[in-house]
């Protein structure tokens, strides 16, 4: 920097120079500059002669006086100040975004900057906060003191960045290194939580300087293993091609009567009110009589996920002005998609975090106690919900909470962080709503008791909009993908089906289930038990849609091969044996699990023990179709395990079903054991039933059982033994402890999840999906 | 001279009413006892034999109505439902786990009963709520009401809790007075620290051990541990044909003593019984799965310096990707206490 010195005015002073007489410069002793240097000398240049040659130089020391050998003539003065002795006192880290012109601007993230008009050196660190997976630039800055100048003033000395490491929970800096870091300060964080980043030491003293990011994170256990796993690339991270899907809770979660049956039990009805307002209230809109948005029971809460936020720590909000806003959006505020979805959010009971919500008892009966775990907030297109509030700050402590859909769609949730207009930081997870019935395949030979069922499955699509071809899966990602094949059972309408294989379908995915599911739906009767015409008629009618669905377990296997199981309930045994048998030495399924079978154990093993009853037809179950011949089911191989999940107790199979076999032969129908003959007696004219065509007919109303139910007897053999050891699990002991009342006949579908995981769970050993 | 017409409609009457009593005979049974029942039999039919079962087509010897006949189907299901009831004769007795009688534990009973015909929609059971105390030795007992189930809801008593592995569920007639139904109760002030595990592994099951080091939780096929497992059965084998499946559990370390009673919470190991091994041999069909169950063992381990629980399963082949299984859980007390509670 130089100063003219051949004009005597503000310029030389500024150096602390004067011309005390024409033709002398003096500079003043102890005079210091802006930064409090001492000016130690001048050299001033001057041009030789009036036409500007020259240079000619001559120095001025600090408290003396020279003559300067051209007065009048160019001369400007090059000031000498001492250098400055710097020490650092402390770091300054603040985030910068750039603007069109990659110059560094305040606000939209941003910070001041030292040198920047809107810096000042009062300014304190602002708190730094990164969105995991997202690039953050951050500027470091060594704050100095002058030592041997104005100690009130001072010196910003960018930093290079070297390496980020994690701090514990206790607040100390770990050797465990985290993020990417750039010596330019980009960060780029891949694991919540608060960061140290640590700049390059100083050359002379080897001084560092740490700035501490919090890093923070929208997780959700998007493989529904039970683990939400926060590190980068994980399974549980979601992008713009892998949402996390889950489904609507849009059905109706209630504690029911069991119908005629008296026996409490959480059920999803056809359709329920709430209390506030006693209208068809689907679960997601429920509310207490005072207009409270709560949870049904706990049998809802299968229909929920978990959400953390993560990285909001106290000391993160600590750093935060008192008007800070945290607040979950879809990025639409102000501005609503209507394509993004609408969730429910509730605090989370489990303390941390945790799943117990889905597997226990004490827990789930918190999580459904609006006074322990308040409703949050619903978060649709537009809006946001505000958890920088009082009454949510333990939540952001925590971090966890619960939540449900209530309407479909595909957005990204985000979590904001702002002061004012400034956002300081965001972070996000993409989501999609879907309803449940576009998440598993739903097929069917037919529905209606009245009607033959059809050789081919085809899909459902009761409850799809109009115009929206029904659901089915495209192609599967790997040939390992397994894919299970649910077949109900007795006295169920169409919407009941669906609810059974949903409670299923979701039972499962919250087993860790990562394969596809699918039901078959056969047309039963939908009358009562009591009425053994529908009873026997659901029967015939399960016998005959074993044509379908082997069609169908053919078919899958197609896209499946060795990897489709079958599970079937009550009624569903007859027709999923039967498949099974038609399937020759094919196997169809890879592993077959009969659930509280209604059908005669003899069909696999004619040694199991008979019913304390005197029998009027002879026993074609165990030895089909003469004495002495083998049972029906002998030799099946349409499956390679055959599991048998029976219950002594079972009020359906263990009582109904046996005095319905009693009272076989039914209206219309005789056996005649002079000649061993089978008859529909008909209207006008009785005709004979013949094995093997008339089979169905024969099993369904005419012949008794000998046996007891398949679903309440222990040791079957055939194709349920293997080597030494018979496949089979016992309800009516703990872990599941199903009972001799109505409920327990389908307490698989029914109650609640913490109720019945360990049924679910054995499910997916036993076929081998779960190790 | 009679008509040709006349003839002809003979004839067919003939006709007619021959077909009429051969439906007769189809529709009644070969015995030469009638086949007909009006409804005062009807409640008596249950364990008639061949000949003497009810036609329900029939009422008092006339063909019914569906509907009428329904009903009465209704109504007989009912009726055999209610024959179900048997007198309910349960006794129980409720003992520490010590052995030790308990006395006023409150338990909570409910028999499953199938009323009388009409009373409820047949088909439909209802539910005999009884409560009872238990005497100064601990016993209970349920008499004087009928039904074909007996659950046991619950039992209380302050500061005690039910083993977890209970039945709930009994026949109609359980236990006597000599040897009643067991229930144990354990002291809640009885908790010991136990180190638990519960992991699978997976293994090859070409008969080569493999050791499971309780403590750390690990298996390996070498070096040291405290069980030695091998399944052996071939890893590729024909679809239906049969082969041997063998498998060996060894005590390097420990003993073992396998409970077979599920309903034995194994909170206190036996001091003695143990021995070295477990081995299981069989056939098994090319396919299937082969396996020995989850079987429950107790185990002393150092001689007796430590005593724990074991329920482990050998599996082969678990599935196409994993040709053997071993699933493991396990509590050991490190405190040389029995107790594994």
């Amino acid at each position: 920097m130089y100063f003219p010195a051949y004009y005597n005015g503000d310029y030389l002073s500024a150096i602390a120079m004067s011309t005390p007489l024409s033709g002398t410069y003096s500079m003043a002793a102890n005079a210091t500059n802006l930064f409090g240097l001492q000016y130690l000398s001048a050299v001033i240049a001057y041009s030789t002669n009036l036409s500007g040659q020259g240079p000619g130089f001559t120095n001025v020391n600090a408290g003396s006086t020279v003559t300067f050998p051209q007065p009048g003539w160019w001369s400007y003065a090059f000031p000498s100040v001492a250098q400055p002795e710097l020490a650092t006192i402390n770091y300054y880290f603040a985030p910068f975004k750039y603007d069109a012109y990659y110059l560094p601007v305040v606000g939209v993230g941003g910070s001041p900057l030292p040198g920047m008009p809107e810096f000042s050196p009062t300014n304190r660190s602002p708190t730094l906060i990164a969105g995991v997976g997202s690039t953050y630039q951050v500027a470091g800055h060594a704050k100095q003191i002058i030592l041997n100048g104005d100690q009130k003033k001072f010196g910003y000395l960018g930093q290079y960045f070297d390496k980020a490491f994690q701090i514990d929970t206790n607040g100390n800096i770990t050797g465990n290194h985290t993020g990417i870091l750039s010596p330019f300060g980009e960060f780029f964080p891949t694991e919540p939580g608060p960061v140290a980043l640590a700049t390059m030491p100083d050359l002379d003293t080897g001084q560092c300087g740490t700035g501490v990011v919090y890093a923070i994170k929208l997780a959700l256990d998007v493989n529904h293993d039970g683990v939400i796993d926060l590190s980068f690339g994980g399974p549980d991270n979601t992008s713009p091609g892998r949402p996390f899907v889950f489904w609507c809770n849009n059905n109706y979660d209630r504690w029911d009567n069991d119908s005629i049956f008296h026996n409490q039990e959480q059920d999803d009805q056809i359709v329920a009110s709430c209390p506030f307002t006693n209208q068809p209230t689907p679960d997601c809109n429920y509310r207490d009589q005072f207009g409270q948005r709560v949870i049904p029971c706990t049998r809802d809460l299968e229909d929920f996920a978990r959400l953390w936020v993560c990285g909001v720590t106290d000391n993160l909000l600590l750093g935060l002005d008192s008007d800070a806003s945290i607040n979950l959006s879809w990025g639409d505020v102000g501005n609503p998609n209507p394509s993004n979805p609408t969730i429910d959010l509730f605090v989370a009971a489990d303390a941390d975090g945790g799943i117990g919500y889905l597997t226990n008892s004490t827990v789930a009966a918190q999580q459904t106690n609006q006074w322990v775990c308040s409703y949050v907030g619903r978060v649709g297109p537009g809006q946001k919900v505000e958890l920088n509030t009082v009454q949510f700050l333990d939540v952001l402590r925590s971090g966890h909470l619960i939540w449900c859909g209530v309407s479909n769609g595909t957005g990204v949730l985000t979590l904001t962080i702002s002061q004012g207009t400034n956002t300081l930081a965001q972070t996000s997870a993409h989501i999609q709503i879907q309803d449940i019935k576009r998440l598993y395949e739903r097929w069917t030979v037919g529905d209606d008791p009245d009607t033959a069922p059809k050789n081919l499955a085809y899909l459902a699509r009761e409850g799809d909009a109009p115009g929206v071809p029904p659901f089915q899966y495209s192609v599967p990602p790997a040939v390992s993908t397994p894919y299970i094949l649910l077949v109900h059972g007795f006295n169920l309408e169409v919407w009941d089906k669906d609810r059974f294989a949903e409670a299923a379908f979701k039972r499962l995915y919250w087993q860790g289930y990562q394969g596809r599911f699918g039901q078959f739906r056969w047309p039963t009767t939908q009358q009562h038990i009591y009425n053994p015409g529908a009873f026997d008629k659901s029967e015939i009618n399960s016998w005959s849609s074993g044509v379908g669905l082997l069609n169908l377990l053919v078919n899958l296997n197609k896209w499946y091969p060795t990897n489709v199981y079958l599970m079937a309930h009550s009624h569903g045994t007859v027709a999923a044996g039967e498949a099974l048998r038609l399937a020759g030495t094919n196997q169809v399924a890879n592993t077959y699990i009969t659930m509280q079978a209604a059908l005669d154990s003899h069909t696999y093993d004619s040694t199991t023990p008979m019913m304390p009853i005197s029998f009027d037809t002879p026993d074609r179950y165990g030895a089909y179709y003469i004495n002495g011949a083998a049972c029906y089911f002998n030799g099946v191989g349409g499956a390679g395990n055959y599991i048998n999940f029976f219950n002594p107790y079972d009020m359906v199979v263990g009582a109904i079903w046996q005095s319905d076999q009693v009272l076989k032969p039914d209206v219309g129908y005789s056996y005649h054991s002079s000649d061993d003959s089978w008859w529909d007696v008909g209207l006008i004219l009785a005709s004979q039933l013949r094995f093997p065509q008339n089979t169905y007919t024969i099993f369904s109303y005419c012949d008794q059982a000998h046996g007891f139910a398949l679903g309440s007897q222990n040791n079957v053999g055939g194709p349920f033994r293997s080597g030494v050891m018979y496949n089979q699990i016992e309800l009516d002991l703990p872990p599941y402890n199903f009972g001799a009342q109505h409920i327990y006949h389908s307490a698989e579908f029914r109650s609640d999840n913490p109720h019945r995981w360990q049924f679910w769970n054995q499910v997916l050993f036993q076929m081998g999906l779960k190790p | 001279m009679r008509s040709p017409v006349a003839i002809i409609c003979g004839f067919v009457l003939l006709v007619i009413a021959a077909a009429f009593f051969w439906q007769l005979n189809h529709r009644a049974s070969p015995s030469p006892e009638p086949n007909f029942v009006n409804t005062a039999n009807i409640s008596q039919t249950h364990s008639s034999g061949p000949g003497n079962k009810p036609d329900q087509t029939l009422l008092h010897g006339q063909p019914m109505k569906p509907e009428v006949a329904e009903a009465k189907r209704g109504e007989l299901l009912s009726r055999q439902l209610e024959q179900r009831n048997v007198p309910i004769d349960f006794c129980g007795r409720v003992i520490d786990q010590d052995t030790n009688a308990l006395a006023a534990v409150a338990i909570k009973i409910s028999i499953r009963h199938w009323p009388t015909a009409g009373v409820l929609a047949p088909g439909v059971s209802e539910e005999i709520h009884l409560d009872r105390l238990t005497d100064s030795d601990g016993r209970f007992e349920v008499h004087g009401e009928t039904g074909d189930a007996l659950s046991v809801l619950s039992l209380e008593k302050q500061a005690y809790e039910l083993t977890p592995t209970t039945p709930h569920h009994y026949p109609s007639s359980s236990g006597t007075v000599e040897n009643p139904v067991l229930f144990k109760m354990w002291s809640t002030n009885i908790q010991e620290h136990l180190v638990t595990l519960d992991k699978s592994f997976r293994i090859l099951t070409d008969g080569r051990p493999y050791f499971i080091n309780l403590v750390a939780g690990t298996i390996a096929e070498s070096g040291e541990g405290d069980l030695r497992v091998f399944i052996k059965y071939p890893m590729q084998v024909v679809r239906g044909a049969t082969n041997d499946w063998s498998c060996r559990i060894d005590g390097v370390t420990c003993g073992i003593l396998e409970q077979s009673d599920g309903s034995d919470p194994m909170y206190l190991a036996p001091t003695q019984g143990y021995v070295s091994s477990f081995e299981l041999k069989q056939q098994i069909k090319g396919g299937q799965r082969g396996s020995t169950g989850q079987r429950r063992f107790y185990i002393r381990l150092g001689n007796g310096q430590e005593y724990g629980r074991i329920e482990i399963g050998l599996y082969a082949p678990y599935n196409y990707q994993i040709p053997g299984l071993i699933r493991l859980s396990y509590a050991i007390n490190p405190s040389g206490s029995r107790i594994l509670r």
